[in-house]
């Protein structure tokens, strides 16, 4: 699902985010990628998403050369993905509904009951089936969060990628979230987290990768449970 | 991708992930892409009237300045052309050549070469004005009456009005037939009463050639305001853009509630010019057609025509269209998630 090949990430300021990084996931894996703050994290997820190109290096994903994938492309690139941020990037002016079935019609779904189906699909898997006309501001964070969630999935995304999906949610809240991820990757959904709350990780006993300073310090490489 | 361990009787658990290219394993239906095609654009037309009426007193206000910006070079256009077809009316009604005769020609020789020039092919009357009725006329009309009264003799020639054949009411054809007038030995000068007809023709080509070149800046000027509020609004809605992007939007998912706002924004302004040019045109009626009797003539102001309204109409949406791509133009691209 994800080759990375000495992927380097350099802003023009100079500042590098990422140094020489090679890994593969395979497809259905979960892993979960942590480190301190600013050691490349959120970069490399970017990089998967092609929110930033890499520098240099290559980088594979879900069959794309992300590196040379034209800009034209990138929609449609992003539609095969799921990503999930901490801060949730609800579009509050809209319902929650309508904000689950986003994706749908922007990827050209126009059979209402097509969206309504799916749309409720995504919801009930969340635990979030009854609260589709509320205004995602009415919800708890972690209620929020899960919206975020339903969205990432609505679309059948063959790889979530979630960018400090608890980092604003308490334990109980974040260990919920987390028994989600699990449930999706048992369907065969590639899943990759980066968190830094290695307590969390350590419980989940999953892959995890360790970036420091932008360099890939260890890969535990344990096979999916 | 596999499908595996999932059992049909957990409910709860998510389906598994579709293939990563829905659209490559359905195939090509060029139909289906055609009707989806119309209904996303039908859904981003709807959309942005939503959301324009979302906002109506922002959104009226942009459209009244459009409105007045197109009502200006419309409304003038329907008064010059009213001015217009009422001079050509005249042309033909109101061209007379007036042949002054020498002093020497009397009465009869008058009359004969009237009626010569009566079998002329490109003429159409004329009328012989003795130097008695000259006079009478003069008295009449002038208010001089008093003063004329102390001449010894009549000072007026006798006079023939010559009007040109209605297919020989044209310019330089009557320039023609003023010049083989003049050459007339019985003719002593000739006076051509349309010159004010051309002064009034060219004024009116200048005023039409100035309200064209006003027209052009007036939508010029459109073009700015329809792109500076589509420009506000993609301002406005940043976020979602971003989070649209987030989701794989494509850069036309994107720019198409806009340009159907700036649509919108061209059509309602278009309408407004219309109410505007109608009312300010109904109002001139009373007054227009009070000065029309005073000169005896039946001129009625035009209303706008269909034709004319749907140019209107078009013309604000060609311009809200476009002033919607200048506007996105760049802009859109600089707007990426980060």
């Amino acid at each position: 699902m994800i080759q990375m090949h000495n992927v380097a990430k350099r802003y023009p300021t100079g500042h590098e985010a990422l140094h020489d990084v090679s890994c593969r996931i395979e497809r259905g894996e979960m892993a979960f990628v942590t480190g301190h703050s600013g050691a490349g994290k959120s970069t490399l997820l970017k990089l998967l998403g092609l929110i930033e190109r890499p520098s240099s290096g290559e980088l594979i994903v879900n069959d794309r050369n992300l590196g040379r994938l034209p800009r034209r492309q990138i929609p449609y690139h992003r539609r095969a993905l799921g990503m999930i941020y901490q801060d949730f990037r609800l579009l509050a002016d809209r319902t929650v509904y309508d904000n689950v079935a986003l994706p749908l019609v922007i990827a050209g779904q126009y059979d209402r009951q097509e969206i309504a189906r799916r749309t409720r699909a995504a919801l009930d898997k969340v635990g979030l089936l009854g609260k589709e006309k509320f205004s995602p501001m009415e919800l708890s964070g972690g209620e929020q969060q899960r919206v975020g969630i339903a969205r990432a999935v609505v679309h059948k995304p063959v790889l979530l990628l979630a960018d400090e999906p608890t980092g604003n949610l308490d334990p109980t809240l974040a260990w919920e979230i987390m028994s989600l991820f699990e449930a999706f990757n048992r369907v065969g959904v590639t899943v990759l987290i980066a968190s830094h709350n290695v307590e969390l990780i350590g419980r989940m006993q999953r892959r995890v990768l360790v970036l420091s300073n932008g360099r890939l310090m260890s890969d535990s490489h344990e096979a999916p449970a | 991708m596999k499908r595996t361990g999932d059992s049909p009787t957990r409910i709860q658990e998510p389906e598994p992930p579709s293939a990563s290219r829905t659209a490559a394993t359905r195939g090509f239906q060029p139909w289906l892409s055609l009707k989806n095609y119309f209904v996303h654009h039908l859904r981003a037309c709807l959309a942005s009237l939503g959301s324009l009426l979302r906002t109506p007193f922002a959104s009226l206000m942009t459209a009244m300045v459009i409105g007045v910006a197109l009502a200006l070079p419309s409304g003038f256009h329907v008064l010059l052309s009213s001015v217009q077809s009422l001079a050509s009316g005249w042309e033909g009604e109101m061209a007379q050549i007036s042949l002054f005769l020498k002093p020497e020609i009397k009465e009869d020789a008058a009359r004969n070469l009237a009626w010569r020039l009566r079998s002329m092919n490109d003429v159409a009357g004329v009328r012989y004005i003795s130097p008695q009725q000259a006079l009478e006329e003069f008295q009449r009309n002038s208010g001089l009456s008093d003063a004329l009264a102390y001449l010894d003799e009549n000072p007026l020639p006798a006079v023939l009005v010559v009007k040109p054949g209605k297919n020989f009411a044209e310019p330089d054809k009557v320039r023609g037939l003023v010049q083989r007038l003049q050459a007339l030995p019985e003719v002593e000068s000739t006076q051509l009463d349309w010159a004010w007809l051309e002064r009034l023709h060219a004024l009116v080509a200048l005023a039409d050639r100035g309200m064209a070149l006003a027209g052009a800046v007036l939508a010029l000027a459109v073009l700015f305001i329809v792109g500076n509020t589509i420009r506000l609004a993609i301002e406005n809605r940043r976020e979602e853009i971003i989070i649209t992007k987030l989701v794989g939007a494509t850069d036309a998912f994107i720019r198409r509630p806009f340009i159907y706002g700036g649509i919108w924004f061209g059509l309602a302004g278009g309408f407004i010019a219309l109410l505007i040019v109608d009312g300010v045109l109904w109002g001139m009626r009373g007054p227009v057609a009070r000065l029309a009797a005073l000169y005896q003539s039946g001129f009625r102001l035009g209303m706008i025509g269909w034709a004319a309204s749907l140019i209107v109409l078009l013309s604000g949406v060609a311009l809200g269209w476009l002033g919607a791509w200048l506007a996105l133009g760049k802009h859109l691209r600089r707007i990426e998630p980060s």
